[in-house]
């Protein structure tokens, strides 16, 4: 008879912490490759064309740069609201928001055309961040469970943006479609020759992971952040207004995800479309805990996974497997790198005919 | 390989390391049948970690553990529940929703089906045995910390354990209540049973046990020492390698200093809404140890919350400084240098995944910014020197606090607490989890703060060192303050009014009901 | 707007690259030689990418797109064919551009209204490529439009649907409030009016293009107020298996599939409805550009818009099934009001006459009144294509209930 049980683990070190994650990493590796092997394909090509895709070529390199922007904004923020335990699901919602209202500023407002670019970008940071507030209001003021309200006003932004699209915004040139009119040029962030990447937004990024790591680590506010994280009694012990971080964490995750939606607007779609985030913000919720909710590692991470997402085309282009087998893909090493995290935590014993294997 | 018949337990050269420090370095440690054996050292010493280790929950880096003569591989803490090993750890794992049969049945192994009446009458049956009284449909929440202990001790119980590691049992008893448990173990211990005793507290070793073992920095200094042969003073030099013994003087009642604390008529609710300080008062005056006596759990802890403003106060007032500071956020409180040592220091004293050197400028991390930055250079100067001062022991001011032990915890808390100079110091149950060195150090430290001037309200369970520091001495039983004492009064005076609380509660409402 | 707009040079470059073709081969002793070849020599290699909005199995929009491909690579044995399936509207350029760039594609179809921009924006940046934008209206000298359009066929559902209902009240389940849903409902409209000058046409929006659940919410709400004949535009068959089990139920309910075969999910139910037949477009366009016709210069002008008469559209619930046969009898026992000719007789009719070269007939022929008694087609006038295919056609015909702004 075999028996698996599950038990804590005591102490980890930083090694054994590294070993594990690869570990399940090549575990899911070889699992995604039997799956291949299955379809015929050989899994060694497979993923040496994946890893092209998203990091050998020009062009695969750009590609997960484009996407790894709004990512990385979003899970950078994230990281920090994480890291004061203020659970916001909302980054999807808030993304859409800052996109509205870079929308707003590029085809309604009477900005000269020269400022239309900064004012798009503090726009977005605002509106993603109120939009963060209102949760933020909720949990401090009613003690409202921020994961749902969170995850609520995503579905309402979703709602707005259906409205705006489908009645006051639908551009006049869309033939009832949808879609906004294209932005004016002068609205449009400039790409890097050759590329998709919108390089005003990416310097926004790496300038904004920076900031965000000093402010963690050498700041007052994000001492608070850190203890309140840790342990809001303690916090609230050590007189430290729990309330004001709470807010301030969910400001800046909101704003950043904010930007992330100028970015889509006005980087990549150059108009207002329905769906104007797969799911960015849902997606950065991964790379804001792989990166241990460090802002720089986040980034990384978010690097990675786009890079994941953007080689994972190759599955469907060129090894002509269907697009479901890409979620399969991305779903199993997502799932396993996620899995290896709960490997650091607890170790699992299975016994079988007198003998015991530790993982 | 054959030993001894007589052990039951045997453990050989165990080595545990952690990834800073070699917690046990080589322990040789053996338990007879039916012996009570008392496990003493210092806080870090690696009496827990041992017994982790025979209970399954750490497995050692070298070295052999044999039961009854016959080696065995300890897994997991189900292999030793198996093996007949159980541990009572110092923190209960208990739900406390589900009743006390419930908590127990979960703790079984088996089927689907929960064979309740069985449990029921065998508890019923080991209750009676070894005179462990326990309701077993009332629900966790609603027992007192010993009730509880109980519970967790019925649990291994009815798995037929032969072993029973008892964490550190006494640590959240009162003087009766542990009387009770030494007379319990002894019963066990007349069945047969083996009882390890995991203790700083020498005079409980030396008057519960057959056999002490000492560990001292995860070494045996003396092993099977019969408490007979032991002097007090022996003991202590083995425990901490040096005689050290701070006879702290009680300070005289001060009657003419102005007051610093005053507590007038208050009432505080706890947690589930029910009234927990019910119209208290007293004053602080400057210079002055207050101590307050009582058994845990009636009204201190939201006393104590209530005066450092981490709970809503429901009626009357408190000044501090002649200032009214009733529902004060604790920031204000804090910045009337006023510090606070909490009960539960868990909850409240750290933030276990941030670094020592975090953690001790906790309450002045804004004197220690410079701008919106912090300044590392001088947190990691104050850090070292409170680390040095207080004898911390952890492998570095930048390890995580959930890396070094409950006793040192405890010393961060204090010497965090005594660095923001304070004027008023709310302490509950500073030393508990000390060990002796450190306890003393600990009142030496609150003595120097009196003699500065300072006041402290000292909140605690144990009598002796509320005798041998107050100026004067409250008792509180029912959220209420029954009796006041100054400094010339004995345990047994102390101890009665604690026990005749009960009484006088009763003629008091007798008395306003008549009114 | 039946024949691509094509220079009368383009012409002559066709009838040109034929006959040179038509030699070539004849010289190489080839015709008829290699298995498949029926179209000529072919000029070179061919690859084609093809960017789908849904999964290739979604029994709608993508699965016509995807038969069609199959259809051609078959076809031309001088082609090759690659795919992306489930493409969202934020991340089509990224796969334009990688089938260009990385899969050497030649040309590549983007079958979504929503590709319209970033296929200019890909297309401007690789001015080599062909790109072929499927319903938009942007073009470039290297990037064409195709479209097909169901209103005839509408027309013709709508005829039916009249003829069959018997309680007077038609229903309409409509994806988005846009001109070609609207165009589709009042061709439809027209049709039952001609049919049954008492029926109205009650419209239920939905405002998505695929929603199984609402869209069977929809039906049921309509029957609920004593609908009887049904027509939609959703994708998928949740409309015709909410009749069928009606009818097995003892409800007789009428319906009229939409854009893919679902006769087979509703045999007692599906009247007729509207097939597609994309490979028709894809053929014609592949073999221009292997003939050189189509190159990188010349396609800021070439915008397809076929219908019956080109053979890309045609009426049924079951590819060459024009009426379900199970209700022949009763179409043809009914008569245009005022008319000595059946209903089915009329459908067959007016059928053949759209399917003619010059298009004879056409639904939108005055004189049409809007919901508020305007004349919106005069009498004895066909509507132009501006009133048919842009914002303009935002009205209702009279005989429907319901707004056409949603």
């Amino acid at each position: 008879m075999m028996q698996i049980r599950v038990e804590k683990r005591i102490v980890v070190s930083k090694g054994f912490n590294a070993s594990i994650r690869i570990f399940t990493l090549l575990l899911s590796l070889v699992l995604v490759g039997i799956l291949f092997a299955i379809y015929g394909i050989n899994p060694l090509e497979a993923y040496a064309r994946i890893f092209m895709n998203a990091f050998g070529s020009e062009f695969g390199l750009s590609e997960t740069i484009v996407k790894m922007l709004p990512i990385g904004l979003c899970a950078t923020g994230l990281a920090i609201a994480y890291k004061a335990r203020v659970l916001n699901i909302g980054a999807e919602g808030q993304l859409i928001l800052g996109a509205m209202a870079a929308t707003w500023i590029a085809l309604y407002s009477n900005i000269p055309s020269s400022l239309v670019g900064a004012v798009m970008l503090l726009a977005g940071f605002a509106a993603g961040a109120l939009w963060a507030a209102i949760p933020a209001v909720l949990k401090i003021k009613l003690n409202v469970n921020e994961v749902i309200t969170t995850l609520m006003m995503n579905y309402i932004s979703l709602e707005l943006l259906d409205y705006v699209l489908t009645g006051p915004w639908k551009g006049p040139s869309q033939r009832g479609f949808p879609l906004t009119d294209p932005f004016p040029s002068y609205a449009r962030f400039p790409l890097i020759g050759g590329t998709r990447i919108h390089y005003y937004t990416l310097i926004l990024l790496l300038v904004l992971a920076i900031i965000l790591y000093v402010f963690m680590s050498r700041t007052r506010i994000g001492y608070e952040i850190k203890i309140v994280g840790s342990n809001p009694e303690a916090a609230r012990y050590a007189g430290i207004n729990v309330s004001k971080n709470i807010l301030t964490v969910m400001l800046i995750s909101g704003g950043l995800a904010g930007i992330a939606g100028v970015g889509e607007v006005a980087g990549v779609q150059g108009r207002l479309i329905e769906n104007i985030s797969p799911g960015y913000g849902y997606t950065a919720i991964i790379p804001a805990w792989l990166g241990g909710l460090n802002p720089l590692a986040a980034l990384l991470a978010s690097f990675f996974i786009s890079g994941l997402m953007v080689g994972s085309d190759s599955v469907q282009v060129s090894l002509r497997l269907r697009a479901s087998f890409v979620d399969v893909f991305n779903g199993m090493i997502l799932l396993f790198f996620i899995g290896s995290e709960i490997l650091t935590r607890y170790r699992i014993l299975i016994e079988a005919r007198g003998r015991k294997i530790w993982i | 390989m054959t030993t001894n018949e007589n052990y039951l337990v045997e453990m050989r050269g165990i080595v545990k390391r952690f990834p800073t420090v070699t917690a046990l370095d080589s322990v040789d440690f053996k338990v007879r049948v039916g012996e009570i054996h008392a496990l003493l050292g210092e806080n870090g010493a690696g009496k827990t970690t041992l017994m982790r280790i025979l209970y399954g929950m750490y497995r050692p880096d070298a070295g052999e553990i044999f039961i009854e003569g016959r080696k065995v591989s300890i897994g997991s803490p189900r292999d030793a529940l198996r093996m007949g090993i159980g541990m009572v750890h110092q923190h209960f794992m208990l739900v406390d929703r589900l009743t006390v049969l419930e908590n127990i049945a979960l703790f079984l192994e088996g089927g689907l089906r929960i064979p309740f009446n069985e449990i029921r009458n065998k508890i019923m049956e080991l209750s009676e045995t070894y005179g462990l009284k326990i309701n077993l449909d009332a629900k966790i929440w609603q027992l007192s910390i010993g009730e509880q202990q109980r519970v967790e001790i019925l649990k291994t119980l009815y798995r037929d354990v032969r072993i029973l590691i008892l964490d550190e049992p006494t640590s959240v008893l009162t003087p009766l209540e542990s009387e009770d448990l030494f007379k319990s173990i002894k019963k066990m211990a007349n069945t047969g049973k083996s009882i390890i005793l995991i203790t700083h507290r020498l005079d409980e070793a030396l008057k519960a046990s057959d056999s002490i073992t000492i560990l001292r920095k995860g070494r045996v200094v003396a092993a099977d020492i019969k408490p007979s042969e032991a002097s007090r003073i022996d003991l202590v030099s083995m425990i901490v390698g040096k005689v050290l013994e701070f006879k702290p003087k009680a300070g005289e009642v001060i009657k003419e200093a102005k007051p610093v604390l005053e507590v007038d008529d208050l009432r505080v609710l706890d947690d589930r809404g029910i009234v927990a300080v019910d119209g208290v008062s007293f004053v602080l005056r400057e210079g002055e140890i207050l101590g307050v006596a009582g058994v845990a759990g009636n009204g201190q802890r939201e006393l104590v919350e209530a005066i450092t403003g981490l709970r809503k106060v429901a009626g009357g007032s408190i000044k501090m400084f002649g200032v009214d500071v009733t529902n004060s956020p604790p920031n204000k409180i804090i910045k009337m240098s006023v510090a606070h040592i909490p009960e539960d220091r868990l909850r409240y004293g750290v933030a276990t995944e941030l670094s020592v050197s975090d953690n001790l400028i906790m309450k002045l991390h804004k004197r220690f910014s410079r701008g919106v930055f912090m300044d590392n250079k001088a947190i990691g100067k104050e850090a070292e020197r409170l680390i040095q001062e207080f004898e911390i022991v952890t492998p570095s001011a930048n390890a995580p606090v959930n890396m070094i032990s409950g006793g040192n915890i405890q010393k961060l808390i204090i010497a965090r607490e005594l660095s923001i100079k304070p004027k008023i110091l709310i302490a509950s149950n500073p030393t508990s989890g000390l060990d002796v060195a450190s306890t003393n150090y600990v009142h030496w430290v609150f003595h120097r703060l009196r003699a500065s001037g300072s006041s402290i309200l000292l909140v605690s369970e144990d009598l002796d060192e509320i005798l041998s520091l107050s100026n004067r001495i409250i008792v509180m039983k029912n959220g209420r303050i029954v009796k006041e004492f100054d400094r010339n009064v004995t345990v047994n005076e102390i101890g009665l009014a604690m026990a005749a609380g009960e009484a006088y509660d009763e003629r008091m409402r007798n008395k306003v009901s008549g009114a | 707007m039946s024949i691509p707009k094509i220079s009368g040079i383009m012409v002559l470059l066709i009838a040109i690259f034929f006959a040179v073709g038509v030699a070539i081969g004849y010289v190489a002793g080839g015709w008829g030689k290699v298995p498949g070849y029926e179209y000529g020599m072919p000029v070179k290699k061919l690859k084609a990418g093809f960017i789908y909005v849904g999964p290739v199995e979604d029994f709608g929009w993508t699965a016509a797109h995807d038969q069609a491909r199959k259809h051609v690579e078959k076809l031309f044995p001088w082609l090759e064919t690659v795919y992306v399936e489930s493409v969202e509207e934020a991340e089509a350029a990224r796969y334009i551009e990688r089938l260009v760039r990385e899969e050497g594609a030649d040309i590549v179809f983007t079958t979504s209204y929503g590709f319209m921009d970033p296929t200019i924006d890909v297309a401007q940046r690789y001015p080599d490529k062909l790109f072929f934008h499927c319903s938009g209206f942007k073009r470039r000298p290297n990037s064409g439009t195709y479209f097909v359009d169901f209103y005839q066929v509408y027309y013709l559902n709508g005829l039916m649907a009249g003829a069959l209902t018997k309680t007077g009240k038609v229903g309409y389940v409509a994806a988005h409030p846009i001109p070609e849903v609207i165009r589709h409902i009042n061709a439809f409209a027209l049709g039952v009016k001609e049919a049954n000058p008492e029926a109205k046409v009650y419209v239920r929006w939905l405002h998505e293009w695929y929603a199984p659940e609402l869209a069977r919410e929809a039906a049921q709400a309509l029957v609920s107020i004593g609908v009887d004949t049904l027509a939609f535009t959703e994708d998928s068959t949740a409309i015709v298996e909410f009749a069928q089990q009606q009818y097995e139920q003892g409800k007789q309910l009428y319906v009229f599939s939409h854009y893919s075969p679902m006769q087979n999910v509703g045999p007692d139910v599906v009247v007729s409805g509207q097939l597609v037949h994309w490979e028709v477009i894809y053929a014609d366009i592949l073999m221009k550009v292997a003939l050189n016709v189509y190159n990188n210069t010349n396609l800021e002008n070439v915008d397809y818009l076929w219908m019956l008469k080109e053979g890309a559209v045609e009426l049924g619930g079951k590819p060459g099934v024009p009426v379900n046969p199970k209700f022949i009898d009763e179409l043809k026992n009914k008569y245009l009001p005022g008319k000595s000719i059946s209903a089915y007789d009329a459908v067959m009719n007016r059928l053949a006459l759209m399917k003619e070269a010059n298009v004879p007939f056409d639904p939108f022929t005055g004189p049409i009144m809007d919901q508020n008694g305007n004349i919106k087609i005069q009498a004895g006038q066909r509507a132009t294509i501006e009133q048919l295919f842009t914002e303009q056609m935002n009205w209702f015909v009279d005989n429907i209930i319901g707004s056409p702004s949603g």
